[in-house]
């Protein structure tokens, strides 16, 4: 298998971005991710673009897209894996120049969700479980689902609804350092824990917001990538797995098992160990989807989530700084865009790129969680300075 | 802003998605709810259990199943109380949507009724209630036992 690295990434503001549609929005990536490459459309062999859609008015994105940015006749797909998505087109880029069917392809994630008013919205993600069973009489929506984990988080291991607010405190806390954020102001603890219930025991302030954005990453093959930049950054594993679309048919509420077989997959082929990494983004869709993150990616033993935030383990200086972009609490989460989005964010990390808000980087190595549904899908990857 | 800035188009071409989805293959089970009984199919082949209701086996792949008359008592596995709602269920607020495992082994999801907020708990007895919505229609739901 060759060996793929990052040589350009692009992002757009998140937020609602009610001054473009979704190809000027798409645009605003594709056009920076060339240039962070220095190249040019018709250098690029394959296009892979992730979005879940449905929001917005066009029907087959992908090749609207395409147009726009001058990538035709390049060859095109459109992917989806519910809130994975983004990370689903980069691993489709990944697969093409690994097996040397591409050497420069490019995966762009986006998504233009306030095209539709919000209960539309939330109407469209609470379907997105098993409809019959979980939606036609029952009204479950996202928020419901992962407020079940959190019920069941709190009720065996006493995680609190405080430790649940520590999390969004951090996200708001970064988020007020990216001017590329949905939300970039501070929220005191108090308010988040006074904020009203969405799906007890999570309020609106432990969960992310409806949202408008993209993002690219160019990919290359090792012969190119070395001829182009000095600084590529590395794709050094990946892993994906699945759960079943019925929350009724997991074992338990309590972690997510997607990513903990995605997460071994990604260690095994990168030769990694959860303690290497300088930084990571992982899915923090809800408060409680990144504290049981930290379990199951083994930031910590099970059951130690609501501790390690308590402890501020997570913040820069801590054992493993998370999601110090913001993370999908106040980036924003713009589900297509998402998971390009964490790719962005660490190869910046990793390029010591990020400002006042840059990790240290000691073993040049990061991660990235991206979580789709209900833990329906999760795609796990190393990336790396060194080859 | 001046009146000729165009800034945005709504479009005039609503799409109204209603969807027909056939129930052949688990239809004993929609029948039985009708008797109010819950039946659950189970794989003659390979023995394995199914809710929600399928008439081929994900395991084993075979399509024959018999089907299996469950108790409907069982305990509380997980909650929530939705305080914000789909815009179809706008109307319906607040609602609790419980996880319940029956005595038998089989978990499902469906809303928890006639619950008093701050006293409800994981781990509580409950039973699954059959309701009849209209001629054709019937849903299940948990209740406190």
């Amino acid at each position: 298998m060759n060996k793929v690295a990052i040589i350009g990434v692009g992002h757009s503001k998140f937020g609602n971005r009610t001054d473009v549609n979704l190809c000027e929005l798409a645009f605003e990536s594709i056009k920076e991710s060339l240039n962070d490459a220095h190249i040019t459309q018709k250098d690029i062999d394959f296009v892979s673009v992730g979005t879940t859609g449905g929001w917005y008015e066009e029907s087959l994105p992908a090749i609207v897209i395409n147009e726009y940015a001058g990538l035709t006749p390049k060859g095109v797909v459109r992917v989806e894996s519910a809130c994975a998505t983004g990370s689903a087109a980069v691993r489709e880029c990944f697969t093409s120049i690994a097996s040397g069917l591409s050497d420069i392809a490019i995966a762009i994630g986006v998504e233009k969700m306030t095209e539709v008013d919000i209960s539309t919205a939330i109407e469209m993600i609470g379907r997105a479980g098993s409809y019959l069973w979980e939606f036609e009489n029952y009204g479950v929506t996202f928020p419901a689902y992962y407020a079940m984990y959190a019920n069941a988080h709190m009720n065996k291991f006493g995680t609190t609804e405080e430790q649940l607010g520590l999390v969004s405190v951090k996200a708001h806390k970064y988020g007020a350092m990216n001017p590329l954020a949905q939300f970039q102001k501070e929220v005191a603890l108090n308010d988040i824990l006074n904020s009203y219930v969405i799906s007890w025991p999570l309020r609106l302030y432990n969960s992310c917001p409806v949202s408008d954005g993209s993002s690219a990453v160019i990919l290359a093959s090792e012969r190119i990538a070395e001829q182009l930049t000095k600084d590529p950054i590395w794709i050094k594993g990946i892993g994906v797995a699945s759960d079943s679309a019925n929350l009724s048919r997991r074992p338990d509420y309590l972690g997510i098992q997607s990513t903990v077989k995605a997460a071994n997959d990604a260690y095994s082929m990168s030769k990694t160990i959860p303690k290497n990494f300088d930084v990571a983004c992982v899915h923090d869709c809800f408060s409680i989807a990144e504290i049981m993150a930290y379990e199951d990616l083994g930031f910590c033993k099970k059951g130690e989530g609501g501790k390690l935030i308590q402890e501020n383990q997570t913040y820069i200086g801590g054992s493993i700084p998370v999601n110090v972009d913001g993370g999908l609490k106040a980036k924003g989460h713009p589900i297509g865009a998402t998971g390009t989005s964490m790719i962005v964010e660490i190869t910046k990390q990793l390029r010591n790129e990020c400002g006042k808000r840059q990790v240290p980087i000691k073993n040049g190595l990061g991660l990235v969680h991206n979580v789709g549904g209900t833990g329906h899908s999760c795609y796990v990857t190393v990336l790396g300075v060194d080859k | 802003m001046n009146s000729d800035d165009v800034t945005s188009i709504q479009t005039q071409h609503p799409l109204k998605l209603v969807y027909q989805i056939p129930l052949g293959k688990t239809k004993t089970f929609w029948n039985s709810m009708s008797k109010g009984k819950l039946v659950i199919p189970k794989c003659i082949k390979c023995s394995t259990y199914y809710f929600p209701p399928q008439g081929d086996c994900s395991n084993c792949l075979s399509s024959e199943m018999e089907w299996i008359e469950f108790s409907t008592e069982g305990k509380l596995e997980v909650f929530t109380h939705l305080m914000v709602a789909p815009g179809s269920f706008m109307d319906k607020v607040p609602y609790t949507v419980a996880i319940g495992k029956l005595s038998q082994g089989i978990k499902i999801l469906a809303w928890l009724k006639d619950v008093e907020y701050g006293k409800i708990k994981i781990g509580m007895n409950i039973k699954l209630h059959i309701k009849k919505i209209n001629e054709t229609k019937y849903v299940y739901e948990w209740r406190l036992n």
